[in-house]
C-alpha cells in the first residue's frame, strides 16, 4: 500500500552558522547536500538522514524542522578532512534518525541552509515505507531495504557537451559509472560504437563520491574526445562497461555458529568465501547532428580544420648560401581535433627546391618540419604561409598568416644547383669528373625469359627433383650405414651371414641325399645347424649344443613345437653319426626338410 | 620393334607439338623487344611502352623488359610506373648494376621522404639480405644447402668424421638455413603486400569517395595493403598511417 504525501511544501529552516574557531586557512567552495542510507524501509524501522556541509568545519548543529510523516531525532555530528593530490578538503556531517509514522511514499523535503550569508538548498528525497505484511514478500533481513533492482545500485551515464557539431569538430564524451552498496572490481574502460567518428584514447579516470537523489554513489568518471568524419545524423553508443561484482558466498554462512569466536567481523571477513560475478553495464545512446562548415566565406586554403587553433611558424637559419638547407617549422595547437588538420607546406618553385615535410603529432599539437633550399642568391624571402580554420564558437572562418620571412642568400663557392645524383653502387673515379644526371640506356638483349609470375617455389617439377635428390641421399645414407656396420660390427655381420652359410650347407646335404650318401648328409646337416646357430648367436662353433639352442629359443619365443623339432633333428644326427642305425632316404629327406623349416622359422622371426 | 618405333613417333609429336607454340611466342617476344628498342632510340616512348606492355600481357617477363619499360615511363614523366617496373626488374635480377643505378636515380628525383631509411639495424640487415638475392635464388640456395647437408651426413658416416666437425657443420647449416629461410619469408611477404602509387591521390578515413582526406599519397611511393573492400584498398604508409585509397591509384608489385 503506497500513499502519497499530502504536504509538498518546502520547509525552510535557517541556520545561523558562526565560526567558533579561527578562520580556515584553506579557502574552499562551500556546498550542502542531504542523503539517506535507504530508499525503502518497513514501518517500525528507521533510516538515517545525513546533511553534509562541504568546505566548512566546526559548525553548530543544524536544527531539523518537523518533517511530515516522520519522527526525527538528532544523533550527532562528524567531521572529515582529507588531502587528495595536494588538495585539502573538509566537511561536517549532521546525522538524524527518521522513524516513519505511516506507510506509503513519504518525502524528506528540500531544505534551505544559510552559511556566511549564502543560501544553499538541498534536494528532496522520497522514501518508500512498507507495511509489515508487505515485508513478507520482500527478501529483507533488517528493517530497511536500500534497493530492489541492480540497475538502481549500478548504472552508466554517457553525456556529450554538445550534440550539434561541425565536421571534424572535437567533442568530449563523458562516462560516469555510478554504484552503491556493492563491491565492484576490475571496471574496464567503456566500449562503444561510434560509426562516422574517430575516437581518441581515454583520459585519466577519476573516482569520487556523489549524492544522486539523496543516495551517495561511488563514481568512476572517464572522458574521451571524438570527432565526426562525415556529416548527417550520427549515433554514438550505447556504451558498455565490463566489471565484476564481489559478493559473499551465502553457502558459507552456516560455518559461523552464533556465539562462536568466528561471529566476530574480523573472522567473518577472513573466512567467508567471495563470489565474483562479471557484469556488463549499458549506457544510454547519444544522437548527433553533424553538418559541414558553411560555404560562405570559406578561405581557399581551408582544409577542414574545425575548432580553435593557434598557429606558429619559424624559419632558420636566415643567413645561408645557395644550396644550403633552410628548415621551416610549423606548429598548430588546439584544444580539440588536430588529427585531421592538414598543415600548409611549400611546393617546389623557381626559387626553392623543396623536400617532403615531416609531420608528427604530440598530444594536442601537430608539427611540420620542411627543408627548403634556395636555388639562387636572388631569393630574399621565404613566402608567407596561411592557415585557415573554422572557429566553432564564433561560427566564422579565420585565417592566421605568418611571414614572409626575410632571408639572406649568398653565392655558394660550389657550382650552381644540380639535380640529385646517385652516389651508391657505382664506382666513380676520385677526380672531379661530373657524374651522371640521367638514367642508363635500355638493355639491348632480352635476357632470360620466363612465364610471368612463375617462380621456383611454385614449380612442381622443382619439388619432384628435390624429393628425388633427398630420397636418393637417404637411400645412400642407409646403404653406407649398413656397409659400415657390416665392417665394424662382427655380431651383426655374422648374423647377416648365417642364412648364407646355412643355404650352402643345405645345398651340399641335398646333393649327398641325391647321391644316397645318407650318413654324410646327416653329418653335413648337423654342421649346417651348428654353423647357422653359431653365426646367429655370435658364439664359437664348439659351444653350440642342443641345450643351448633350446634355452635360447625358449627365452625368445617359448615355441615348444620348434624346440621339439630341433631336438629330434639333433638326436637323429647324433644317432646316425655315433651309432649304427639303419638309414633310409625318406627319413633323411624328412630331417633335411625339418632343418629347412627350423632355419626358415628363425629367419622369419628375425632372431 | 614396330611398337618401339610407334612410341618414339608419339613421344616426338608430343614433345615438338608441346614446344612449338612456345617457340613461336618466344620469336614474337624477341621481335617486339627489338621493335621497342628501336622506338626508344627514336624517343617514341608511347610506342616503346606499347611493345613492352604487349610482351608482358603475352605472359612472358624478363628483367630487361621491366627495366626498359621503366626507363620509357620515366622518360614520359610517369615516375610511379617507372618505380613499379624497376622494382619488378629487381625482383628478377637484384644485383643488376643498371637497374640499381636507374632506380636509385629516379628515387632521388622523387620527393624526399618517400623512401625512408630503415633505422632498425636488424631490419636493415634483413632488407639488405633480401635485396641481394632473388626469390628463386633463395629457394635454390635453401634446397642446395639441404642437399649438401645430406651429402655431408652420408660422408660423415662413411669417413667417420669427428664430433667437432659434425657439430660445426650442423651449426653452420642451421645458421645458413635460418638466414635464407627468414630472408625468403620476409621477401615473399614484401612482394605479396607491396604496392606502388602510380598516380598521386588522397587517402581517406573511410572507403568512400566523399570521405575526409587523411593524407596524400605521392606517385612512386611504396605502400603495403592490409585489406581489400570492393574497389577500395586499406593501405599502410611507411610512417604507420593507415587509410583507404582507390585501387586505381596503386598497383601491385
Amino acid at each position: 500500500m503506497i500513499g502519497k504525501m499530502r504536504n509538498k511544501s518546502v520547509f525552510l529552516f535557517v541556520i545561523a552558522v558562526l565560526f567558533s574557531l579561527s578562520v580556515n586557512a584553506f579557502a574552499q567552495d562551500v556546498s550542502v547536500e542531504a542523503e539517506i542510507n535507504a530508499r525503502k524501509i518497513v514501518l517500525g524501522g528507521g533510516i538515517q538522514l545525513t546533511i553534509t556541509v562541504h568546505g566548512k568545519k566546526n559548525l553548530d548543529a543544524l536544527t531539523l524542522p518537523n518533517i511530515d510523516g516522520f519522527e526525527s531525532s538528532y544523533l550527532g555530528p562528524s567531521t572529515k578532512m582529507s588531502i587528495v593530490n595536494g588538495q585539502y578538503s573538509s566537511s561536517t556531517s549532521f546525522h538524524y534518525s527518521l522513524i516513519p509514522l505511516r506507510a506509503g511514499i513519504l518525502r524528506v523535503p528540500s531544505m534551505t541552509v544559510e552559511i556566511d550569508g549564502t543560501t544553499f538548498t538541498t534536494n528532496a528525497i522520497d522514501v518508500e515505507v512498507l507495511e509489515q505484511a508487505d515485508q513478507a514478500n520482500e527478501s529483507n533481513n533488517g528493517s530497511s531495504q536500500p534497493f530492489t533492482k541492480l540497475s538502481e545500485k549500478i548504472f552508466l551515464q554517457m553525456t556529450a557537451e554538445k550534440t550539434e557539431l561541425y565536421l571534424n569538430e572535437a567533442v568530449n564524451i563523458n562516462f560516469k559509472l555510478y554504484f552503491t552498496n556493492i563491491a565492484l572490481v576490475g571496471a574496464q574502460p567503456p566500449d562503444f560504437e561510434a560509426i562516422g567518428f574517430i575516437v581518441e584514447d581515454y583520459g585519466e579516470d577519476k573516482q569520487y563520491q556523489q549524492v544522486v537523489n539523496g543516495v551517495r554513489y561511488n563514481v568512476i568518471e572517464v572522458n574521451a574526445n571524438i570527432y565526426p568524419t562525415r556529416t548527417g545524423e550520427l549515433i554514438v553508443g550505447p556504451a558498455k562497461m565490463a566489471a565484476t561484482i564481489v559478493t559473499e558466498d551465502p553457502g558459507q554462512s552456516s560455518f559461523h555458529s552464533r556465539g562462536s569466536i568466528f561471529v566476530d567481523d574480523f573472522f567473518n571477513s577472513f573466512f567467508k568465501r567471495q563470489v565474483r560475478q562479471p557484469i556488463e553495464i549499458t549506457s544510454n545512446k547519444i544522437d548527433f547532428n553533424v553538418k559541414m562548415p558553411p560555404e560562405e566565406g570559406r578561405p581557399e586554403g581551408f582544409s577542414n580544420a574545425t575548432g580553435r587553433f593557434a598557429f606558429d611558424v619559424s624559419v632558420s637559419p636566415v643567413d645561408v648560401k645557395t644550396g644550403d638547407p633552410i628548415t621551416v617549422k610549423m606548429k598548430v595547437d588546439s584544444n580539440g581535433n588536430v588529427k585531421t588538420v592538414q598543415l600548409p607546406s611549400y611546393k617546389e618553385n623557381d626559387q626553392f627546391k623543396v623536400y617532403e615535410p615531416i609531420i608528427k603529432e604530440v598530444g594536442k599539437s601537430k608539427y611540420l618540419e620542411q627543408v627548403i633550399i634556395p636555388k639562387n642568391n636572388d631569393v630574399a624571402q621565404v613566402p608567407k604561409v596561411e592557415f585557415s580554420y573554422f572557429d566553432v564558437d564564433e561560427k566564422q572562418y579565420k585565417t592566421i598568416t605568418k611571414g614572409p620571412f626575410t632571408i639572406n642568400v649568398q653565392d655558394s663557392e660550389e657550382p650552381d644547383y644540380v639535380a640529385p645524383t646517385v652516389k651508391e653502387s657505382i664506382s666513380l673515379p676520385s677526380n672531379e669528373e661530373k657524374i651522371g644526371q640521367d638514367i642508363v640506356f635500355i638493355k639491348s638483349a632480352i635476357g632470360p625469359i620466363r612465364p610471368k609470375g612463375s617462380a621456383l617455389y611454385k614449380n612442381g617439377l622443382f619439388y619432384l627433383l628435390a624429393m628425388i635428390l633427398y630420397a636418393g641421399l637417404f637411400g645412400l645414407f642407409i646403404i653406407v650405414r649398413e656397409k659400415k656396420r657390416f665392417k665394424t660390427d662382427t655380431r651383426y655381420a655374422r648374423k647377416l651371414q648365417a642364412p648364407k652359410y646355412a643355404q650352402r650347407g643345405l645345398n651340399k646335404a641335398k646333393q649327398l641325399i641325391e647321391q644316397n650318401k645318407l650318413k654324410d648328409a646327416y653329418d653335413v646337416l648337423f654342421r649346417t645347424m651348428q654353423d647357422y646357430f653359431a653365426h646367429k648367436l655370435h658364439l664359437p662353433f664348439g659351444s653350440i649344443t642342443v641345450e643351448r639352442i633350446e634355452g635360447f629359443v625358449m627365452e625368445k619365443t617359448k615355441n615348444k613345437v620348434i624346440v621339439e623339432k630341433l631336438s629330434v633333428v639333433f638326436d637323429r644326427c647324433d644317432q646316425v653319426r655315433y651309432a649304427s642305425v639303419s638309414l633310409d632316404r625318406a627319413n633323411t629327406t624328412q630331417s633335411y626338410n625339418t632343418v629347412i623349416e627350423i632355419i626358415d622359422y628363425f629367419e622369419r622371426e628375425n632372431f | 620393334m614396330l611398337q618401339k618405333k610407334g612410341l618414339i613417333i608419339v613421344l616426338s609429336l608430343i614433345v615438338f607439338n608441346g614446344f612449338a607454340p612456345l617457340k613461336v611466342q618466344a620469336e614474337d617476344v624477341n621481335v617486339l623487344f627489338k621493335e621497342a628498342g628501336a622506338f626508344y632510340s627514336q624517343s617514341e616512348y608511347s610506342s616503346t611502352i606499347d611493345r613492352y606492355e604487349k610482351i608482358i600481357r603475352s605472359g612472358e617477363e624478363s628483367a630487361a623488359v621491366y627495366f626498359n619499360l621503366a626507363n620509357a615511363y620515366y622518360k614520359i614523366n610517369m615516375p610511379g610506373k617507372a618505380v613499379l617496373n624497376y622494382e619488378r626488374a629487381l625482383q628478377l635480377s637484384p644485383r643488376d648494376g643498371d637497374i640499381n643505378y636507374n632506380y636509385k636515380y629516379v628515387k632521388n628525383r622523387l620527393a624526399t621522404g618517400l623512401f625512408p631509411e630503415e633505422s632498425n639495424v636488424l631490419k636493415k640487415v634483413i632488407k639488405a639480405h633480401g635485396d641481394f638475392y632473388s626469390i628463386d635464388e633463395m629457394v635454390l640456395i635453401i634446397a642446395l644447402l639441404s642437399g649438401l647437408m645430406g651429402v655431408f651426413i652420408v660422408c660423415s658416416v662413411y669417413f667417420d668424421f669427428g664430433k667437432r666437425i659434425k657439430i660445426t657443420a650442423y651449426m653452420l647449416y642451421s645458421l645458413l638455413f635460418c638466414i635464407f629461410l627468414i630472408g625468403l619469408i620476409v621477401k615473399l611477404d614484401m612482394v605479396k603486400n607491396t604496392y606502388v602509387v602510380v598516380s598521386s591521390g588522397e587517402s581517406k578515413f573511410e572507403p568512400r569517395e566523399k570521405a575526409t582526406t587523411y593524407f596524400e599519397i605521392k606517385e612512386g611511393e611504396l605502400l603495403s595493403v592490409i585489406k581489400k573492400q570492393n574497389e577500395w584498398l586499406k593501405i599502410k604508409r611507411f610512417d604507420g598511417k593507415i587509410g583507404w585509397v582507390n585501387s586505381e591509384s596503386i598497383e601491385k608489385l
